[in-house]
């Protein structure tokens, strides 16, 4: 597969690895009510799409940067390729 | 008595001879045969032996779609079987045999399983072997493992290099007849990078097997002229010899051209190289392929393909027979008719299926209408067939005309289907297209010669405005077009004979019908049950008649039945092409140590960490078991000094206003108020609350630390912590580089390493014991100025340091350290030692740290903070992993101190049984111990800590050994950790 | 108490290798830094680099040089200036006293570096690297970091040698070398 890097330009996919769902970018509180369930969801619940897909990938053998790449799990097109810092902070993750 | 084939024509090189060898005998060719024409040339007609029945077999097509004509080519290490004669190209000395045979191939004894083929019908295996059990592996194992198969591997390492390529191009072809040669034509002159492949020796496509003129010359000659112009472009790359083999994602596609496959082996270039192409656009031209028809014993030698028939009466000059007939269901093999008369071969009659049509035959030519061929005779070489009609015709040579399908298969590579035409009674490409694709010429259903000219003229056009370019004023030459009248007419019923559909797994229309019968209907079980399209060849010739016979069984139509799925490779890609030049030790690169040249010169034993090479031990001269040279390195650095290059570990260097707080959140223990100059060590946690990693971690400055990891796992800590950074906190000021290669670091261990260090350390540098006390570490200068660092941290429980300088120096720092230890007999120690040293101090390594053990189950669980965020915090908490009885880490010795203990076994109580519900844990590390004269271990066990003394039993069940232990402290030397402090 | 001297050794001990149309050499290197901009400091840092070594940071991808340092940049916010042996002390200087504008890391020692340059240094790289090297994609000034036969690289076109023959650098982690070696030897 061929990433789109937004900085780097195209990019094979042996250069990255993959973590998984970009959902992973929302760590739960510790403190929260609730804690150990959403912290037991948000390491141990998935959704598995047959379409599209926002998932993590780690430009290793790049420039190190992780992307949030959104990629149709059937067709494997990909729609769109963000930084994942970028992504973070616009989702409000930030110190 | 040899027969001579040759006619008069062809692109052979007749001024080139060539001599081969097949089956022991000596032959002559001509440069520009294959293997195939020249043998048929020569007369010979019987090539190889069917899978299941042994029946002799000749040259069926003219292609690499070729299910019969399969030979062993060149001998020795070179030896590769199962090879098409008809796409191997003749060379000087070439050297082939028949395959499947016992006996010889003229007189298979083999040949016995025809007189079984009714009990041999397909999936007779499902049906058989079955009893008695005990038979299966001694008997019928064996016997099936010999008779699989066709062809033999040698069984002795491939001689040859292979190697792997990148290319990147705008446009893709993929083909180069007609339509393949005037779209590159147009990208090329458009100035696009534009890269031809083709999967013959000779581009062209059926422009060298047929008649048909363009802008008034004969086809070829036009090939030949435009082949010459894209040659003197710079921007087009011309591959034959080159077979597209898969269409994978993104406009990647998989190609492997056969760079010396052509000459004699042994001359020293690579021979293949496997291409990994990265296209914009890819134009698919690659044809169509001729299938058969099934009819009573239409497997004999002399009976082949119509078009293929054409083909090597034009390109090669060889005739299939001196008393040809043809059996068409089209008007295409009417064509093979006239060419083959024009050349002047007898041609008996042309036996048409259909009852009419506007073709006409050359005079002399008998012509049946409205009549199928349903026998036919001459088990090594066809000598009559017999019509539906009744009537017995005498010929030396039949071709057989099915039809024509649309070589799609590229364009089905994901997971795209065909679709069906009704008139071309073919699939043709489907709408789903992988990206960047476009399809030209018969590979689209676009079956006559100016139309093809034409579609590829066209799509290339669109291609180039596509890709922001300007088409050139290019116009398609002038050339005819032929008729294509087509009919769906696929088995002759009124066969009695076996009628073959597949023709190299032995797969006749009766074994489909069985299929049927026996309920395997869809069309991906008809495949598995008959083996049908599985061979080779996946069916290229015979996949359309396997459905139509099913469709038939089934009262479906075609489509209704529909196609198995096409995966890559589209032919044979072998495994040397596909390792490359990764094989043997070059199979993945090694990372060196500073000192691993030295280490080599000591004679060290290496053993691989991951990507590295580390020395394992160092024996000396007279030690001739490594158990001796491991307990002397062990004991020297407990009674004097040692030396360990431990460069391997990861280094990360961190820095920036919030790394303190950031390296807090990694760790499970607190680093924030860490005090410059000190190095702690830390545990870290995977997210659901398991130990990831440890390591010890330097404050170097206010915002600067140096960490570190085990080996294993400093790529994927790195990785974790820039997850970390990127993605969780993303505002944090903190950034993180890699620092491992830039130091060579050794560990120099023992009750004198400070006295072998104060005699390198330059003199301003204080490393005594109160300035530099245990767990400092700072910036040095080393023999006059050399900056380095100096780590005072143990892993062996002895006084011990950690010295690192720039790299540049390490070879030079390891031989200066041997010398100023020589004078406390300084002992270069390997991981085995270093193995020993700790488990007899109970640290824990990856065998402990195996991911799934918590902080709780090594004992560290007070160094888990409960007052910060972490990662891992909350899931260490869960219920079972805070039991009572969790698992805790703690040291066993054998009770008789000389019985070896067994990593990997299980502890049950001494009275229990050994089954699951008694398993209380199990030992992760054994050494035996020098400085204990005992073996020791480490291992998990419930509630450990407080089972002190307590015997229980070490038991394996895979060795059936057991061991009884006792439960001591993991601390087995030094407990109270004074030596570290000294 | 004898005096002991340390001797300095490049990764592949000055390897030169003349086979099928490309000329490899080791380079070695008097000085490298990594550098990774701290939080709101960019501006800060482009201006102290300038002032010690006439070049500003570069975009990513690609090479500012001069004829005694050049600067590099891999990542968005990952560096790497390279200094001639001239240029050593202000190196030190600029890591001594800059640390609250980057996160600074030597890295001299770090890598091993080998300029290929002759005609075949394209057929020879294609066999190598999935990187689009060619000069109508790649110009000189270009920088990329990927991995070849399994190795973390960093490529770079350097200027042209004087006969027009195109120049790269390939550098891999020190520890890779002598799998680097083998790598283009064959």
């Amino acid at each position: 597969m061929i990433i789109n890097h937004p900085l780097l330009g195209p990019r094979d996919a042996q250069e990255f690895t993959y973590l998984g769902d970009a959902s992973m970018i929302h760590r739960p509180h510790w403190q929260a009510e609730d804690a150990i369930d959403q912290f037991h969801d948000y390491t141990y619940l998935r959704d598995n799409p047959a379409g599209s897909h926002r998932e993590l990938w780690f430009h290793e053998q790049g420039d190190r940067s992780w992307l949030v790449v959104t990629r149709n799990t059937l067709t494997h097109e990909i729609e769109k390729v963000e930084l994942a810092s970028d992504v973070a902070k616009a989702e409000g993750r930030s110190r | 008595m040899t027969k001579d084939f040759r006619i008069k024509g062809g692109v052979v090189n007749r001024d080139k001879k060539l001599n081969f060898r097949f089956e022991g005998k000596a032959y002559e060719g001509y440069e520009g045969d294959t293997l195939a024409s020249a043998l048929l040339a020569n007369g010979e007609r019987v090539l190889a032996r069917s899978f299941k029945y042994h029946r002799p077999r000749g040259v069926f097509s003219a292609g690499s779609e070729e299910p019969n004509a399969l030979v062993t080519l060149r001998e020795g290490a070179y030896q590769e079987p199962n090879v098409r004669a008809t796409v191997t190209e003749l060379y000087e000395g070439l050297v082939a045999k028949g395959q499947n045979y016992r006996g010889c191939l003229k007189h298979d004894l083999m040949a016995i399983n025809d007189l079984m083929s009714p009990f041999l019908s397909a999936g007779f295996y499902y049906k058989t072997f079955m009893w008695p059990a005990v038979f299966w592996e001694k008997l019928y194992e064996p016997i099936i493992r010999k008779a699989a198969g066709l062809g033999e591997l040698s069984m002795l390492e491939d001689p040859d290099a292979y190697d792997k390529g990148f290319l990147h191009c705008d446009l893709l072809m993929i083909g180069s007849g007609p339509s393949g040669l005037m779209a590159a034509l147009a990208a090329g002159r458009a100035g696009l990078h534009v890269i031809l492949t083709d999967e013959d020796f000779r581009m062209g496509g059926r422009l060298n097997a047929e008649t048909q003129e363009v802008d008034g010359k004969a086809g070829h000659v036009w090939a030949e002229e435009v082949l010459s112009e894209l040659e003197g472009m710079k921007n087009v790359r011309l591959l034959s010899r080159t077979t597209v083999y898969g269409a994978f994602d993104h406009g990647i596609f998989g190609a492997l051209e056969r760079v010396s496959d052509h000459k004699k082996e042994g001359s020293g270039d690579v021979r293949q190289i496997l291409w990994r192409i990265y296209s914009k656009r890819s134009i698919l031209a690659a044809g169509a392929i001729e299938r058969s028809i099934a009819f009573g014993n239409n497997d004999r030698p002399g009976i082949m393909m119509a078009g293929a028939a054409r083909a090597y009466a034009n390109r090669y000059g060889v005739a299939l027979g001196q008393n040809i007939s043809v059996f068409t269901n089209n008007d295409d093999g009417w064509q093979t008719t006239r060419d083959l008369h024009a050349k002047g071969v007898n041609v008996a009659a042309i036996i048409d299926s259909r009852s009419s049509t506007s073709q006409t035959a050359p005079s002399g030519v008998e012509t049946i209408m409205n009549t199928a061929v349903m026998d036919t005779k001459g088990r090594h070489g066809l000598n009559s067939i017999t019509l539906t009609n009744g009537r017995t015709i005498k010929t030396d040579g039949l071709a057989v005309s099915g039809g024509w399908s649309p070589a799609v298969h590229l364009t089905c590579h994901q997971r795209g289907r065909p679709a069906w035409n009704e008139d071309l009674a073919a699939f043709l490409p489907g709408g789903d297209l992988p990206v960047g694709m476009s399809v030209v010429g018969s590979a689209n259903g676009t079956m006559t010669l100016s139309a093809c000219l034409n579609e590829g003229l066209n799509i290339a056009n669109k291609v180039i405005e596509e890709l922001g370019a300007k088409p050139s004023d290019l116009s398609v030459p002038k050339a005819e077009d032929e008729t294509f009248a087509t009919s769906a007419f696929w088995h002759v019923k009124e066969s009695k004979k076996r009628a073959w559909v597949d023709l190299q797994n032995d797969v006749t229309a009766k074994d489909v019908k069985l299929s049927h019968q026996e309920g395997f209907r869809a069309v991906e079980h008809l495949k598995r049950y008959t083996t049908l399209g599985m061979a080779t060849d996946q069916g290229k010739t015979s996949n359309m008649l396997g459905l139509a016979i099913m469709a038939e069984a089934s009262g479906k139509t075609i489509p209704e039945v529909g196609t198995t799925m096409f995966r890559p490779p589209y032919s044979p890609v072998s495994l040397s092409a596909l390792a490359g030049r990764s094989r043997g030790k070059e199979f993945r690169p090694t990372r060196l140590t500073p000192s691993h040249q030295w280490a080599e010169e000591q004679g060290a034993v290496f053993v691989e960490a991951g990507a590295w090479l580390r020395a394992q031990w160092y024996p000396k001269d007279g030690e001739t078991h490594w158990r001796e040279s491991v307990n002397r390195e062990a004991k020297a650095v407990r009674e004097s000094v040692g030396l360990c290059d431990v460069s391997t570990l990861g280094k990360i260097d961190v820095q920036g206003s919030d790394t303190a707080e950031f390296l807090n959140r990694i760790y499970a223990n607190g680093f924030v108020k860490l005090p410059v100059g000190k190095t702690r060590y830390g545990i870290m946690l995977r997210e659901d609350g398991m130990v990831m990693d440890d390591g010890t971690t330097a404050r170097l400055a206010e915002n600067h630390f140096l960490m570190t990891t085990t080996t294993a796992n400093a790529v994927g800590v790195f990785r974790h912590m820039e997850f970390c950074k990127q993605c969780l906190w993303p505002d944090l000021d903190v950034q993180l580089i890699s620092a491992t290669e830039q130091y060579a670091q050794f560990a120099v261990a023992g009750p004198n390493s400070r006295k072998v260090l104060e005699k390198i350390v330059d003199k301003e540098c204080d490393i005594s014991n109160d300035a530099f006390p245990f767990m400092a570490c700072g910036d040095i200068t080393v023999c006059g100025g050399i900056k380095a660092r100096l780590f005072r941290i143990s892993f062996s429980g002895e006084l011990a340091y950690e010295i690192a300088v720039p790299a540049r120096y390490g070879d030079s720092l390891v031989r200066v350290l041997m010398d100023a230890g020589k004078e406390f007999n300084i002992t270069p120690y390997g991981t085995e030692a270093l193995n020993v040293l700790r488990i007899e101090k109970g640290h824990a390594t990856g065998n402990e740290l195996n991911g799934q053990s918590t902080a709780l189950n090594l004992g560290m669980d007070r160094m888990v903070s409960r007052k910060k965020d972490f990662i891992g915090n909350v899931l260490y908490q869960r219920e079972n992993l805070v039991r009572e009885d969790a698992l805790k880490l703690v040291g066993f010795k054998s009770v008789s101190p000389n019985q070896e203990l067994l990593a990997g076994s299980h502890f049950i109580g001494v009275d229990k049984n050994n089954v699951q519900e008694n398993d209380q844990g199990w030992m992760t590390s054994v050494c035996y111990s020098p400085n204990l004269e005992s073996f020791i271990g480490l291992g998990y066990i419930k509630s450990g800590d407080s089972r002190m003394g307590e015997r229980v039993r070490a038991v394996d069940l895979l060795s059936k050994t057991e061991t009884l232990v006792e439960i001591v402290s993991p601390h087995f030397v030094d407990p109270e950790g004074s030596r570290l402090r000294d | 108490m004898t005096e002991y001297i340390l001797n300095a050794q490049t990764p592949l001990n000055g390897f030169s290798l003349e086979k099928d149309g490309v000329s490899f050499k080791e380079v070695s290197l008097a000085g490298m830094i990594s550098i990774a901009p701290l939080t709101g400091q960019e501006e800060a840092l482009n201006n102290a680099l300038k002032d010690s070594f006439g070049l500003g940071l570069p975009k990513v991808n690609k090479k500012a040089s001069s004829n005694s340092a050049s600067i590099y940049c891999v990542a968005k916010d990952q560096f790497f200036l390279e200094v001639a042996e001239e240029k050593t002390q202000e190196l030190t200087d600029f890591l001594k006293y800059n640390a609250s504008l980057a996160a600074m890391t030597d890295q001299t020692d770090s890598w091993v570096n080998v300029e290929a340059s002759g005609p075949n240094v394209i057929g020879k790289f294609e066999r190598l690297s999935m990187l689009d090297i060619h000069p109508d994609h790649f110009e000189v000034g270009s920088v990329a970091r990927t991995v070849m036969e399994h190795v973390g690289v960093i490529f770079s076109r350097e200027a042209n040698q004087s006969n027009g023959d195109m120049t790269y650098r390939v550098m891999a982690a020190r520890s890779f070398a002598k799998s680097l070696e083998h790598a283009l030897s064959i």
